[in-house]
């Protein structure tokens, strides 16, 4: 009995160690010393960046991702829903639409970088409430074991021919940046044409899966012969040695391009960590940050000339790309996902 | 008042919040309550439970009866091994074996894929049950049936119906897992009914729809639960009278070999598998490093979370216990029934529950801390604490109880020198359990985690949808480490205090 009591003691001073160590991780964070970030570009990318940061400055960043399942989306109305009690400071989104809609819903706050000055007038908000950066396009993935060079298609439209049944695979439409190219389709297309090609996409038996790298992955695999995805997604998945081939789609003179989509940096509105907040937008928008973002395996494409990057990848100014009205994209939007999530019910 | 605080009030503010009509951000898909859609997916989630619950259980089945076949000496040590398949979340057994497909060039996911994983990874529930079942049972009885009847007649007849409680409580455990398990069916591709009310709320952030949407996680459990209480539960709970005695399973050389060997193999294929498909995913000793010092914040993070949650849910579950036992309070068995329910429930509904009363200006030192999920751990995992403190409880005889009242000793001396004493293998065994849920939790952290605090099991499912499978395996061994030392240091710390 006696050695049970000896236990016991043991266990209680156990009991009280953790006590303590639950109250240290309750610690506030210095005002001075730390960043809080909400990003949706993928963490095994946005990580380096931010060790950079920390390395650069001695600032800590402290770092909040979303799921695959309901990319952007999910961090923008955390965002929101914390609108009247901000726990975040910089939100870097992986596109542009979700941005416009946290800054008319009075989310965010103007703060123009000094290092925004030379990026191009339509790839940041006119009013200085967002800036792009480092961008993306939508492409098209092929597995070249299942479809030769010469019949691979060039439109998007031919995606929902029903030569393509039960081919395609596709991320769920009301996440990300199919989301958003859906959007923008709707924008460009009009309604009655957008609803037209996602209805026929549908019949086609399209394949709706969690995220651009499923839909990858499913091509990679041969489980589908085209996905659409983006560069990042397509990239990586040609640098694991799978058999796929990328496409830009609607590059001929009568196509309108392609969608490009930078990343986009903004400040929180009544942020806990104003100044440290800003510091790290500026190096956010360097065009160091956009050189280490072009080399990673995210390739992405500086939104800026004259940066260096890898040769296979491109560079904007070689892409048609489909010229975006943010704001008329972002009107659209609630519609088009309304329309969508009753099409494809999972 | 504990339970109500901890445990209830993140239901009771989702309630009240589906009442008043609730928070409401940007939602591009307003569900309307139990519709066609939802429907489907109930009854696809009711289905998966009902089978991995059917095949765990007879998977557990079988297993723990090898265990009980086997000499006294050797069942506890089986028994311990049977433990060990618990470090391995659902989520990493779903990984493992994508991974293992991923090497032959196959692709597996889809409903029965998600059947088989879940039932795989919660079988141990059905063997240690069976095993606790067999050793509690009247041997006079089993000895009886044997020598009137054949080996195969008296377990179907008159061994089975002494388990029958055991067995009815680890098929309701299982399915009411499978049933809220997020990760598997997410990760093999299919969309059930807690997919696509996680989707749906961490989405959209609409609380109102999010709660409508999660009505049927309130009426399962309770009906699984009534279920248990009116099939199993006061069987189940009361053990006195028979105390742990194996009841000699005589067998040919022959049956004991397969007995062994099935027991191994189970084991085998539910820890010795992963581990080695793993680390054969890891490969070079340069992934672990790697993994180490990108996520040893996590690694950390994690384990301290865990454990103050643990030992915060041990602390609160002994004057739980007693009251259960009706030592304390009236209405014991109402407390009971109270305790079992968020057995059931999802991360998800606590994660929003925490969300709904948390996110506010007066609380952001808990909101925007490590403090967030340590109380959705307690809300999600407290009964988990509290069950073997209330078994061991009942184990313990009441005249060592009467003595120490009629030499005086005050209720203080009594609780501290002989029912604290008793009862420090079912609090430790209680940490232990409480330790790996709240290390291995999924849904609820993915809400919940505050900026800089995301513990390991985020980051390797997060980490796994970008193509880092060396370095989600790296952790996923790290995950797997962290529970199993802790497991191996209970276990020696408590042979230490029984040999002293």
């Amino acid at each position: 009995m006696k050695s049970k009591n000896i236990g016991l003691r043991i266990l209680t001073l156990l009991m009280l160690l953790a006590g303590v160590s639950f109250l240290g991780s309750c610690g506030k964070r210095s005002a001075n010393s730390t960043v809080v970030v909400y990003t949706t570009h993928d963490q095994i990318y946005s990580e380096p960046i931010f060790r950079a940061f920390e390395e650069k400055t001695g600032i800590r960043v402290d770092a909040v991702y979303d799921t695959e399942a309901t990319k952007t989306v999910g961090l923008a109305n955390r965002l929101a829903a914390e609108a009247s009690n901000p726990q975040c400071d910089v939100f870097w989104n992986n596109e542009v639409v979700r941005t416009v809609i946290l800054k008319r819903k009075g989310v965010l706050e103007r703060y123009v970088s000094e290092s925004s000055r030379d990026i191009p007038a339509g790839m940041k908000d006119p009013e200085g409430f967002w800036a792009g950066f480092a961008s993306r396009a939508r492409v098209l993935v092929v597995n070249t074991n299942l479809v030769a060079s010469k019949d691979t298609i060039a439109t998007f439209v031919a995606l929902a021919d029903p030569q393509q049944q039960g081919k395609v695979a596709m991320a769920y439409p009301l996440f990300g940046t199919t989301a958003t190219h859906a959007a923008v389709l709707f924008s460009l297309w009009g309604d009655a044409k957008g609803k037209e090609f996602f209805q026929k996409l549908k019949a086609n038996g399209v394949k709706i899966v969690d995220g651009n790298g499923a839909a990858k992955d499913m091509v990679a695999r041969g489980e589908a012969s085209y996905a659409m995805c983006d560069t990042d997604d397509a990239y990586s998945g040609i640098h694991d040695g799978n058999p796929l081939r990328m496409i830009f789609l609607d590059q001929g003179t009568d196509g309108p391009g392609t969608v490009v989509i930078p990343n986009t940096a903004s400040l929180v509105k009544n942020c806990p960590h104003p100044e440290v907040a800003k510091k790290f937008i500026d190096f956010l928008l360097s065009r160091e940050v956009e050189g280490i973002l072009a080399k990673s395996g995210s390739a992405q494409m500086p939104v800026r000339a004259g940066i260096p990057t890898p040769a296979d990848v491109p560079t904007l100014s070689s892409i048609k790309a489909i010229p975006v009205d943010w704001e008329k994209v972002a009107d659209k939007q609630d519609e088009v996902a309304a329309f969508l999530s009753d099409l494809f019910v999972r | 008042m504990i339970i109500t605080l901890m445990v209830l009030a993140p239901l009771g503010a989702l309630i009240i919040s589906s009442i008043s009509g609730g928070q409401n951000t940007q939602n591009a898909s307003r569900q309307t309550f139990l519709g066609t859609q939802q429907l489907v997916l109930l009854g696809r989630s009711v289905l998966l439970a009902v089978m991995a619950g059917a095949g765990g259980t007879m998977a557990g089945l079988v297993v723990g009866y090898a265990v009980a076949s086997r000499p006294a000496n050797v069942q506890r040590r089986m028994a311990i091994g049977l433990m060990l398949p618990f470090s391995i979340p659902p989520f990493v057994q779903a990984l493992v074996w994508i991974m293992l497909a991923q090497m032959f060039g196959l692709s597996v996911h889809g409903f029965f894929a998600t059947v088989l994983v879940l039932a795989g990874s919660f079988w141990p529930i059905a063997a240690l049950l069976t095993w606790i079942g067999l050793r509690q049972s009247a041997v006079n009885g089993i000895e009886a049936a044997r020598m009137g009847e054949s080996r195969l007649r008296a377990f179907t007849r008159i061994e089975l119906g002494l388990i029958r409680p055991h067995l009815v409580t680890a098929f309701l455990v299982i399915a009411l897992f499978s049933f809220s398990d997020y990760g598997v069916p997410s990760l093999f591709r299919i969309n059930t009914y807690p997919v696509y009310v996680f989707s749906q709320f961490a989405a959209f952030y609409d609380l109102h729809s999010g709660v409508m949407a999660s009505w049927p996680y309130l009426l399962l459990p309770l009906v699984a639960s009534w279920i248990w209480y009116r099939k199993a539960g006061v069987r189940f709970i009361q053990s006195r009278g028979f105390g742990f005695r194996s009841c000699p399973r005589v067998f040919s050389p022959v049956f004991r070999s397969i007995w062994v060997l099935t027991y191994w193999a189970a084991i085998l294929v539910t820890l010795g598998l992963p581990l080695t498909v793993l680390a054969i995913k890891a490969g070079h000793f340069q992934t672990y490093w790697t993994a180490w010092q990108t996520a040893k914040g996590q690694i950390g993070m994690s384990a301290m979370i865990a454990a103050a949650s643990a030992t915060l849910m041990a602390l609160m579950a002994f004057p739980l216990a007693l009251g259960i036992q009706g030592r304390f309070a009236k209405g014991s068995q109402l407390l009971n029934l109270a305790s079992i329910l968020p057995i059931a429930l999802p991360g998800t509904l606590f994660g929003m529950g925490e969300i709904y009363l948390w996110n506010r200006t007066q609380t952001h030192w808990i909101y925007g801390s490590a403090t967030v999920v340590i109380f959705l751990y307690i809300a999600r995992f407290l009964p988990f604490a509290l069950r073997p403190q209330v078994v061991g409880l009942a184990q313990i005889e009441e005249g060592l109880l009467d003595a120490s009242r009629l030499s005086e000793r005050s209720s203080f001396n009594t609780t501290w020198r002989i029912i604290l004493p008793l009862l420090s293998a079912s609090i430790m065994a209680g940490w232990a359990l409480a330790f790996m849920l709240s290390l291995q939790e999924l849904t609820g952290t993915l809400l919940v985690v505050p900026p800089g605090m995301e513990t390991l099991a985020v980051r390797i499912y997060t980490l796994y949808h970008y193509g880092a499978g060396q370095l989600v395996a790296a952790l996923a061994l790290f995950l797997v480490a962290l529970s199993g030392l802790m497991f191996a240091v209970l276990t020696i710390f408590h042979q230490w205090i029984q040999r002293r």
